[in-house]
């Protein structure tokens, strides 16, 4: 961060990913700016085939993508929206109304510690009233088990949606997102390129309308995908032809600086939120 | 020919078909030479020649696969460019620097891609 930036409020984003959600966006997103009236909300359509994005009340930015991208495509284009215009933090926030607006706040105060650079919400961490199928509570554990043999890290929520990450996170998402099983693989990628991971229970809602990505009957063909994926992930670099500033040794020499985007010429006024945004907001 | 001649399959990847083709089809034509060509090369066993041309298949899938990543990559990033330049064209914003709307992960940080021209 810029010696200029250190005296202004953070800027935050929040990012909601949507497809086919049109029965819990429109809510969704009036609680968002109740509750963080100095947030953005920019809602991504992945391609939805209903009018989700018409559902999405006025002075919201909306991105609405030509086609379906999948969960990681669409959650780049979110981070790369950030990135070109310069926020400081961003939080993913799932649009089928199971994360809560209210402990988005709770996210970004452990990142404004600096106790992290990347926080997830855990349904799991501490006392849940969050109920799961079996087929779901097996997945969790075994996904739990296996990024703790890969990174030592004890993630109790590693497919949770709800995360919020500061500007090195932005960037580094910028450069590179996992587009086939993103939560799981970035935690693994993240370590590996010295980010500090933290977790933090949150309280989450069942889901209301619409259908869920991960299907129920494909709970164990998903295990063994995603444990194939993160093996893949070992042999990879820990971010593709990346260093990332500041972190740790474990990622030096890859490659070349993250580009900073909000550095670009400040008279073309680029790196300021969209209109829709800030209107949001006020 | 129909695929080409209909525009369905480009010039570079009718090659790579023909080339990858023109080996089997000269088996099929003479089964023998197989034998023939373990002879030549001293290998006991003619069924390692197969597993050569296997091994040669294989190779050639590797690399379609290859272009096909590098070319999913390419139409998500140019899906997630124009979301973005559509939603700030709605939305009244400024048009972002070109410099800003190059694909991230292969801004010049990344080795030239693969597929020859």
């Amino acid at each position: 961060m810029r010696a200029a930036d250190q005296d202004r409020p953070p800027r935050c984003l929040v990012i909601v990913p949507v497809y086919n959600e049109r029965d819990s966006i429109g809510r969704l997103v009036r609680h968002l700016h109740r509750a963080l009236p100095d947030y953005d909300v920019v809602v991504i359509d992945d391609g939805s085939t209903d009018d989700t994005a018409r559902q999405v009340p006025p002075g919201t930015a909306v991105v609405r993508l030509p086609f379906n991208l999948g969960i990681g495509g669409a959650m780049q284009t979110g981070y790369r929206y950030a990135a070109l215009h310069g926020y400081d933090i961003a939080v993913q926030c799932d649009g089928d109304g199971q994360h809560r607006p209210s402990e988005v706040l709770r996210l970004v105060k452990l990142l404004q510690d600096g106790q992290a650079d990347l926080v997830i919400g855990s349904r799991f961490l501490g006392t849940t009233t969050y109920r799961q199928t079996f087929v779901r509570k097996c997945g969790a554990w075994v996904l739990r088990l296996i990024i703790r043999m890969l990174t030592g890290l004890d993630i109790t929520d590693c497919t949770s949606g709800f995360r919020a990450g500061n500007r090195r996170v932005i960037e580094a998402f910028a450069h590179w997102y996992p587009e086939d099983y993103p939560e799981p693989e970035i935690i693994l990628l993240l370590q590996r390129a010295g980010f500090k991971i933290a977790e933090l229970p949150v309280r989450m809602r069942q889901r209301k309308a619409g259908s869920s990505s991960i299907s129920l009957l494909s709970g164990l063909f998903y295990i063994i995908k995603v444990t194939t994926c993160l093996l893949l992930d070992l042999v990879r670099q820990p971010w593709p032809a990346a260093k990332i500033e500041g972190a740790s040794s474990s990622s030096e020499g890859v490659g070349v600086k993250v580009r900073d985007v909000s550095q670009t010429d400040p008279a073309d006024d680029w790196s300021q939120p969209a209109a829709a945004g800030r209107a949001a907001t006020q | 020919m129909r695929r080409l001649s209909r525009y369905r399959l480009k010039e570079r990847y009718t090659l790579v078909f023909v080339f990858i083709g023109t080996p089997f089809l000269a088996l099929a034509l003479w089964p023998d030479a197989i034998g023939r060509l373990a002879d030549m090369l001293d290998i006991q066993y003619h069924t390692f020649i197969i597993l050569c041309v296997v091994a040669f298949f294989l190779l050639a899938i590797l690399e379609l696969l290859t272009i096909v990543s590098i070319q999913d990559r390419k139409i998500a990033n140019l899906a997630q460019i124009v979301g973005i330049l559509m939603s700030h064209q709605n939305n009244g914003g400024p048009q972002p620097p070109r410099e800003a709307l190059r694909d991230p992960a292969h801004a010049g940080t990344t080795p030239p891609l693969r597929i020859k021209k």
